[in-house]
């Protein structure tokens, strides 16, 4: 323990110090020091990831139940311009409804005492919170600090500063405590049932996507399907994109790209190689131009970067004999005519 | 018949019945008696042998606790398909009320003191294979609606007040569980929080 005098000096002088250095010593982020949030806000990977998505207008806006009034559906008549203008206005509205959750590293824990003050000592029973509820300010910005019963005061944590903003501002769907749906028995239970639309939703409106929970969740959530196979389900909403993104950070592609293949949606797999490329540029197959043909592309990456690398060639070579087989019946039949 | 040529304890009870019918304010007969006066030992005996020997209609008795797992076997049975078909078990329920509309609210309860107390028990009272639990997902899934999500109200199924009660905290329990899914109120990020904090 310092004097006051000392403990003057070392909160002005050498805290600011202490706590560059420990941010240097900190461990880094993942991929050996790489941040994802510096790739992922791009607008070229934001595009890649809504066509990679294929947006489905009849799932986007698919009916939700949620507890609203039922109204009569209303029919419109209308001519091709208003018919264009409304399809305009629909596209914005898609923009917004896929907003996709931002794809970042975990938060860092808050330690930051701002004065102490040993005279206070026993004043209370129990800590004081005090939160800042000047209108304008996000959550992430208000000033939350607590007094402890030792006297200090001190920055609340990120559990505190969760539990004082859902009280003064309420968000729909947040809850004070984490819901047991998130604990491990229950969420295998989840997983195993196929209800991944609904964890990823339930996490995005309870957590922070710098919470360590989120994180979490949602890395087992895209690690199950990426092991199922199950891609379909999460197509047309606003996780698909994000979880292209956590298979391209982390190096297995592959499932998704024969899935697709399978699915004789080329572009989407060129697509895909393309957001792979964008986060790793040391990559061999980053020299291959798209201009040759986007199956030569695709060969390009099957041969000198896939760790599958015979399931990927074989699912290529499939898609071509499917599409000359298609080819081939076209001509036929015009011939017939 | 005189009451003198009774004998005491008939004589008594007789004169107990013509006083307790007037005195309504004493409320229950058997308390009456025990409150104003010292009974002889032989006639405390036969008051508590009537009670023994007074039994319960076993279909009204609601004492025994059936555990959560026989009602979820129950509601896959050919007992539970032979009585409700494919229909919510509420749907055939009807109230009984005179005029031409029901009462707002339903009745409190249909099971007092362990039994069931009235003619016509609601839809989950009157069998009581149906353990409204968050496990029992099936018949929970019953009473929240197919087109909106909302929950029922008694006004709808005829619940009692006590069993609505219980259907709120189960489903409660349930959704917080993630045994039952619900469409979540959508989340909207706004991206310039997350940019400058990493370019920091």
């Amino acid at each position: 323990m310092l004097c006051r005098g000392c403990s003057l000096i070392f909160n002005k002088q050498l805290r600011p110090f202490a706590l560059f250095l420990r941010q240097m010593s900190e461990t880094p982020a993942k991929k050996g020091g790489k941040d994802p949030a510096a790739y992922f806000f791009r607008d070229k990977v934001q595009h890649l990831m809504r066509h990679l998505s294929r947006v489905d207008l009849e799932k986007v806006f698919r009916v939700r139940k949620e507890g609203q009034q039922i109204d009569t559906p209303e029919y419109k008549f209308m001519t091709t311009e208003e018919l264009e203008k409304e399809m305009a206005e629909v596209q914005q509205k898609v923009d917004k409804k896929l907003q996709m959750p931002p794809f970042i590293n975990e938060r860092e824990d808050i330690d930051c005492v701002l004065s102490e003050e040993p005279k206070l000592k026993g004043y209370d029973s129990s800590k004081y919170v005090f939160t800042d509820i000047t209108y304008g300010v996000t959550d992430r910005d208000r000033l939350i600090v607590v007094r402890d019963t030792d006297g200090t005061l001190r920055k609340a944590n990120w559990e505190e500063r969760h539990r004082m903003n859902q009280l003064y501002f309420e968000r729909p769907g947040r809850k004070y405590y984490k819901p047991r749906m998130f604990k491990e028995e229950y969420l295998k239970d989840l997983l195993q049932r196929r209800e991944y639309e609904f964890i990823l939703d339930q996490a995005c409106t309870q957590f922070d996507p710098d919470d360590p929970d989120f994180i979490h969740v949602r890395a087992m959530t895209y690690d199950h399907i990426n092991k199922t196979n199950d891609y379909q389900l999460l197509r047309s909403s606003r996780h698909f994109g994000p979880l292209a993104f956590y298979l391209a950070w982390n190096n297995c592609i592959d499932n998704l790209l024969i899935d697709i293949l399978n699915g004789d949606r080329l572009d989407e797999a060129v697509s895909l190689i393309e957001l792979y490329q964008i986060l790793n540029p040391n990559l061999k197959s980053v020299k291959t131009k798209k201009s040759d043909g986007d199956i030569e592309f695709v060969k390009a990456y099957a041969e000198l970067d896939s760790p599958k690398r015979n399931d990927v060639e074989l699912a290529l070579q499939n898609y071509a004999q499917r599409q000359f087989h298609s080819i081939d019946l076209e001509a036929e039949e015009s011939q017939g005519h | 018949m005189k009451l003198k040529s009774l004998p005491f304890d008939c004589a008594f009870r007789l004169l107990s019945d013509s006083i307790s019918s007037r005195v309504s304010a004493f409320g229950n007969r058997k308390d009456f008696l025990r409150r104003s006066v010292c009974l002889s030992a032989t006639s405390r005996q036969e008051l508590k042998e009537e009670e023994e020997e007074k039994k319960r209609d076993p279909t009204k008795d609601r004492s025994k606790v059936i555990p959560v797992e026989t009602s979820i076997k129950y509601l896959q049975s050919s007992a539970y398909k032979e009585t409700y078909g494919d229909d919510p078990v509420w749907l055939h329920y009807r109230r009984n009320y005179k005029g031409p509309y029901p009462p707002r609210h339903t009745r409190k309860t249909c099971i007092r003191q362990g039994e069931i107390a009235t003619g016509n028990p609601c839809p989950i009272c009157r069998d009581e294979y149906l353990v409204l639990d968050h496990k029992n997902v099936d018949l929970l899934k019953q009473f929240i609606s197919p087109h909106n999500g909302e929950i029922l109200g008694y006004n709808k199924t005829g619940l009692c007040r006590r069993k609505q009660l219980s259907l709120l905290v189960a489903i409660e329990r349930a959704k917080d569980r993630g045994l039952i899914t619900f469409d979540v109120p959508p989340r909207e990020y706004d991206y310039s929080e997350y940019i400058n904090k990493s370019k920091k």
